[in-house]
This record gives structure tokens, sequence and C-alpha cells, in this order.
């Protein structure tokens, strides 16, 4: 048992040195992501020339990150948000190839060593969550420079993104508030990334990807707890508006999804033959 | 210590790759696996070593059947197709981290097995920077690090000059005198010849008698 904590420990450090350390630049891609929306959204609000500049609070930064779309309704005209969806991608993108290549390259001699399969698996969910919330806090770090630049850093929500966003800062608590912009957001990554993860090791990445691209796009269209993708979308929250998704709904899904997830996967990792 | 295959049937997308092997592999002996691309060698490795899942059959290790009682031998050491190590690590590290799985070696155990298929144990190169030989030497040290009971290398001998065939050559055979059971899979009859204490022919997924 002792000499299984060791292999397993081992095994963690290991794909967190090489899955995280070592790709650590394709993680700080959430560097200039943050910075150009950042631009874009203190452009937004204080527009080139205006006076009485708003700066933007760390707590503003994400929920224009998380802003996404209004429901769709048949109705109205909306823009396709390709910024919102492209960049939603970014850490699925970044995780999505190395559980697969570290299975089909070293799994033969982690196996052999290991001697039990479900070891590699559980050390890639952690991973996973790891991975995911390095994402997260490259993001809030970045928002935090940003704010430190300007001389204050507040997770305050200011009125005027609170107005932008719809967001009624006097019905909110900033306790609620920091769930749905920073606690949300993270469960829901981290939940699709597992489902991702399993569909990589069923299929290939590219299936997993295949996948995350589906349900972002329908979620854009379609409001339902089924879609967990409208979880990232601040607009769609309880927060702005009445029949918004709420915190218990998204945990729900979100443990779901990711105790399916690691259920399936393992079982797909006991059987699957190493070529 | 043994190794025995019954009827051992392994099927992928219909295409038979294993054909009702039967074979037992005996401790302190080595056991040159002969064949055309293709015929099944490195799936019989896999077998054995518990990669694969079996269609049917069985494959008992010391009196323990894989996928019944044990997922993998207790003692293995492979080298199967690319040596599969970290680009950005020493030989060492690459080593060391694989070596850390079990707990079962130290460092200057890890060192002795570098220095003993011909490799410097202080070399800061990455492994990325070594030539095919020197990765293929790695490989093999990999392999016999942790001393285990079972041996299984692909091809062992691939893209080493005429010394460092020598060398693990000799290296086989002291494996061999410990006791281990070695199946080695090479397109090579001469090389296969010099090392093996018995041939087996592999054949479309048949052992030929």
């Amino acid at each position: 048992m002792l000499r299984k904590r060791m292999s397993f420990a081992y095994l963690l450090l290991s794909d967190i040195k090489q899955g995280i350390i070592s790709r650590i630049w394709w993680y700080m891609a959430a560097m200039p992501i943050v910075i150009y929306l950042i631009l874009m959204f203190s452009n937004e609000l204080n527009g080139m020339l205006s006076d009485g500049v708003t700066r933007l609070t760390v707590t503003d930064i994400f929920t224009y990150v998380y802003e996404g779309v209004k429901i769709f309704e048949r109705k109205e005209d909306m823009t396709f948000p390709v910024m919102f969806v492209s960049y939603i991608m970014v850490p699925f993108i970044i995780t999505s190839y190395y559980p697969f290549n570290d299975f089909e390259e070293r799994g033969k001699v982690i196996f052999t060593r290991t001697r039990k399969r479900s070891l590699w698996w559980y050390s890639k969910c952690l991973w996973n969550v790891v991975s995911i919330v390095t994402y997260q806090l490259i993001m809030l770090i970045t928002a935090i420079g940003y704010c430190v630049m300007g001389g204050k850093v507040s997770f305050e929500p200011s009125e005027k993104a609170a107005v932008h966003l719809g967001i009624v800062t006097m019905d909110c608590k900033l306790s609620d508030i920091f769930i749905y912009v920073f606690i949300i957001p993270t469960l829901t990554i981290i939940a699709l990334s597992f489902l991702q993860m399993t569909i990589s090791v069923i299929m290939s990445p590219v299936y997993g990807m295949m996948v995350q691209v589906v349900m972002l796009v329908l979620s854009i269209f379609v409001y339902s707890p089924l879609l967990p993708h409208n979880f990232l979308m601040l607009r769609r929250s309880a927060m702005v508006i009445d029949n918004g998704y709420k915190l218990p709904v998204v945990i729900t899904v979100c443990v779901i999804i990711s105790v399916i997830s690691v259920i399936v996967g393992r079982n797909v990792i006991e059987k699957k033959d190493i070529l | 210590m043994y190794i025995e295959l019954k009827d051992y049937v392994k099927v992928i997308k219909k295409a038979v790759i294993l054909d009702h092997v039967s074979y037992k592999f005996e401790q302190g002996k080595i056991y040159g696996l002969k064949g055309k691309n293709g015929s099944g060698k490195t799936m019989l490795m896999r077998a054995v070593c518990g990669l694969i899942k079996k269609t049917s059959g069985q494959v008992i290790i010391d009196g323990e059947e894989l996928e019944k009682d044990i997922s993998f031998p207790r003692s293995v050491g492979v080298l199967i197709e690319n040596p599969a190590f970290l680009p950005n690590e020493t030989g060492f590290w690459n080593l060391k981290i694989l070596a850390s799985l079990q707990s079962r070696i130290s460092d200057d155990d890890i060192r002795g097995t570098i220095d003993r298929v011909g490799l410097n144990p202080d070399d800061k190169r990455q492994y990325r920077k070594y030539s095919l030989g020197m990765k293929q030497r790695l490989g093999v040290a990999a392999a016999i690090m942790e001393k285990p009971d079972i041996i299984l290398l692909d091809e062992p001998i691939n893209a080493l000059d005429e010394d460092g065939a020598l060398l693990i050559r000799n290296i086989l055979r002291e494996e061999k005198e410990r006791g281990a059971i070695i199946l080695i899979a090479c397109h090579d009859t001469e090389e296969l010849e010099l090392l093996s204490d018995e041939i087996v022919v592999i054949s479309e997924g048949k052992i030929l008698q």
C-alpha cells in the first residue's frame, strides 16, 4: 500500500512537471487573453477620450472574461461571439493532448512498474485539476498585475462594470459575485476538461476537442443545464436574470459530469490495449 | 519462475494477431523470437507483460494468471519499440523518474546501470540530443536496472555499433546467469543465434514448432 502511494505521488509529480511546468508557456496564453480583454472592456466602458476613467477591478475583468452572451431568442439578432468561443476553448486546447500522448508513449514503461493502470488515470485526473487551476491563477495574477499598475487592487465590482453587465449589485453579496465570477467558471472548466480527457482516451484528442466545440456552440443558442458551457456565461446567471443558473445546479451538473467521466475513463484505461 | 502461454488468442479489429499460442518460457534462458514483420513477435511480448488484453486463453506467470490474479507481471523490464523517455531530461533523470515508481533501487544502482550499458551517468545532455545508439542503450538500461525476473527486448541491438552489440550481448548473458527469463525479438538471424538458448519462430501469429 505504501509503495502504491509512493508510485502515485511520483506519477503525479512527474505529470505536474512534464504536463504543466515544462509546458508553462502554453498556460501563459492566459496573459495576452486577459490583457486584450482588459483593453477591450476599458474601451467599452470609458471610450478612448472620455474623462473620469473607471479603473477596472479584478472582479470587473473576470466578469468581462466570462460575460458570454444573453440567452438566445429567435426574434432578436445576435452576432455570434467568435472571440468568446475562441478564448473559452484555450484551456481545453492546452489540456487536450498530454494524457493521450503520455498513454501512447510512456504507458508501457509506467504501467509495468506501477502495475496498476488506475493509478495512472487518477494521476491524470488530478493533473487536470491542477492544470485548470494553474490557468485560472495565471489569469488572476494578470488581472491583479493590471490593478497593481493602476495603483489599486480591488475585488469590489465597479458600478459602471456592474451596470454594463446588468448585475444588480445591491442585491448581490460580494461572496455571491465571487462564487459566480471565480468559482463557477473554474468548476465548470474542470468538469468539462474531465469529459474531454475521457473522450480523448476512448477515441482521440481530436474527438475530445470536437465535442467541446459542438457543446460550446450549441450552448450559445440553447440555454440548458445539460450544456454546461452555459455556466461560463455570466449573462445567463441568476445574478443577472431571474431564470439564470444557480450554484446548486452548477455543482450538481459538474459533479455528475466529473464522476461519470472519471469512472468511465478508468474503466476504459483498465481494458485498453497499449499498442 | 516461468511464463506459460496457454492457447492464447488476440484479435484486433477482426484480424487474428496471436493465434492459439501455447509455449512455456523458463528461468535462466534467453529466447529469441524470430519472424517477419507483422508475424506477432512484439504482440507476444505485449501479451506477456500485460499491455494487451487477451481475446481468449491464458498467460500464467509463476502460477499467477494475468488478467485474473495479477494485471501485470510482478517483476518485468521492457523495451518494446521506441524507448519512451522524456526529451528534456538527462538520461540519469529519465531512469530516476522510472525507478521512483517502484523505489527498489538507489541512485548508485541507476548510475551503475547507465555505466554498464556504455553511457556516461554524468552526461548533462538532454535525451533529445542523444544519438539513436545512445537512446537504444538507455532503453536497455531502463529494462534491466531493477534486475527484473522477466526481460522483454524488442530489437535491442538496433542502431548499435559492433562494440555496443557485443556489450548488450554480454549484459544479457549476465542477466540470464542471474536467472531472468529473457525474450528478444530480432530480425538478425545471426544475432539471434549468437544470443539465444532457444529460437522461437513465429509466423502469422502462430508459433511454429
